[in-house]
């Protein structure tokens, strides 16, 4: 099951988390994807090694995010995800 | 050393990126991020979430930064603070307090995890919000129930409501329990902070509201519009006559040596402790509002 993190605002971005699959893929679709996309996946990586997670496809949805932002989102939805598996 | 100046608390909600980085541009002097009832029940996480990583990495400046965390007896009160503390959090304004032992409790939880994280002792400080009835009775002893509280605000709204009535443009069914909170604030020296005015289109009845939370003892008020930060500012700002006589009042106090007692006349005015007092106080004022007082910027204040 994935679990889904935050809005299609401006500034925010939105998060896709299934934990399954080899290693972390970081599926992106932002606009700023060819001046940034390297920093948005970055972030998205550092944010699943805190949490101690090593296989996941993640679908993200940039709307113009800063790294903080989405380094919560990804938390959040990772933090989702693993309740529904240990539900 | 020069007092944190409290005029205004800004709210903005914890659920909103856009304000985690923007809201400091209207220079309140304080923000309180909300992660309580501007926050729907099923976005508490991701918005503590926001909050988190945002604290990490935002530079807020001079601004002082609060978070409104859920009430204890929620399921989301004590993660608020497992969270954002470690995070670098050091001011919690605690909703809904009814008495001392609401108190109490966040502060044992505060000192738990300061221990836990190495952070220094009672570094953490606390905003009681007084919201009904009963916390107006017992705000003395709320106020007094930690070293680690430093303001006890009134929220009008919740008070109106658990009192059975409505608000009104006068105010007066706020005048006792507004009076009372300003009053034990000043009793255990901790800045008293006004309610917010929900109207944001009422220029004139939010401009009122705050002349008199200033003349009952507020430190400042709680803003729910960036518009309303410059206003609040602009009446709680001494004007230049204010600032020039407080000068002349506290150099002769100086020149005469009267801190410890007696009496001085300057302009015909009869000056004694709390003339000299209210003098500091509008320096105070000034100083923190950026006004440049010749040389004053040195001003020592209690």
């Amino acid at each position: 099951m994935r679990a889904i993190c935050g809005t299609e605002d401006a500034s925010d971005v939105t998060v896709s988390v299934l934990l399954e699959g080899n290693g972390i893929v970081v599926n992106l679709k932002s606009k700023n994807k060819p001046l940034f996309g390297r920093l948005i996946e970055a972030a998205v990586k550092e944010s699943c090694l805190e949490m101690n997670v090593e296989n996941a496809t993640i679908d993200v949805n940039d709307f113009g995010a800063l790294d903080f932002v989405i380094k919560a989102r990804t938390k959040t939805a990772i933090r989702e995800a693993l309740k529904q598996v240990n539900a | 050393m020069k007092k944190h100046l409290r005029r205004t608390m800004l709210f903005c909600p914890a659920n909103k990126p856009k304000h985690l980085f923007t809201s400091m541009i209207y220079e309140p002097d304080c923000i309180i991020f909300d992660l309580e009832d501007a926050v729907p029940f099923n976005e508490k996480g991701a918005a503590r979430d926001l909050l988190v990583e945002a604290l990490k990495v935002v530079d807020y400046g001079k601004v002082e930064i609060f978070a409104r965390i859920n009430a204890l007896y929620t399921d989301f009160g004590a993660d608020d603070v497992r969270a954002l503390v470690p995070a670098g959090l050091r001011r919690l304004r605690l909703p809904m307090c009814e008495s001392a032992s609401d108190v109490k409790e966040l502060d044992a939880l505060l000192t738990e995890v300061e221990n836990e994280h190495k952070i220094e002792a009672g570094s953490v400080k606390i905003q009681c919000a007084i919201e009904t009835p009963k916390g107006v009775v017992n705000s003395l002893e709320i106020a007094l129930a930690s070293k680690r509280v430093t303001s006890i605000s009134f929220g009008a709204e919740d008070f109106t409501r658990t009192l059975g009535t409505d608000r009104t443009k006068a105010g007066s069914e706020l005048f006792l329990a507004r009076s009372t909170v300003a009053l034990n604030a000043n009793i255990a020296e901790v800045d008293a902070i006004d309610t917010v005015y929900a109207d944001v289109e009422d220029e004139e009845g939010f401009i009122k509201e705050v002349e008199s939370a200033k003349n009952l003892g507020f430190a400042g008020k709680s803003c729910i519009h960036p518009s309303q930060v410059e206003l609040v500012h602009k009446i709680y700002t001494p004007n230049q006559k204010d600032i020039e006589a407080s000068i002349k009042i506290i150099e002769a106090a100086k020149n005469a040596d009267i801190g410890k007692g007696g009496v001085i006349v300057v302009d015909g005015k009869m000056i004694d402790i709390p003339v000299i007092a209210k003098a500091e106080r509008i320096l105070e004022l000034a100083v923190g509002a950026g006004i440049q007082i010749g040389g004053a910027g040195n001003y020592e204040f209690k």
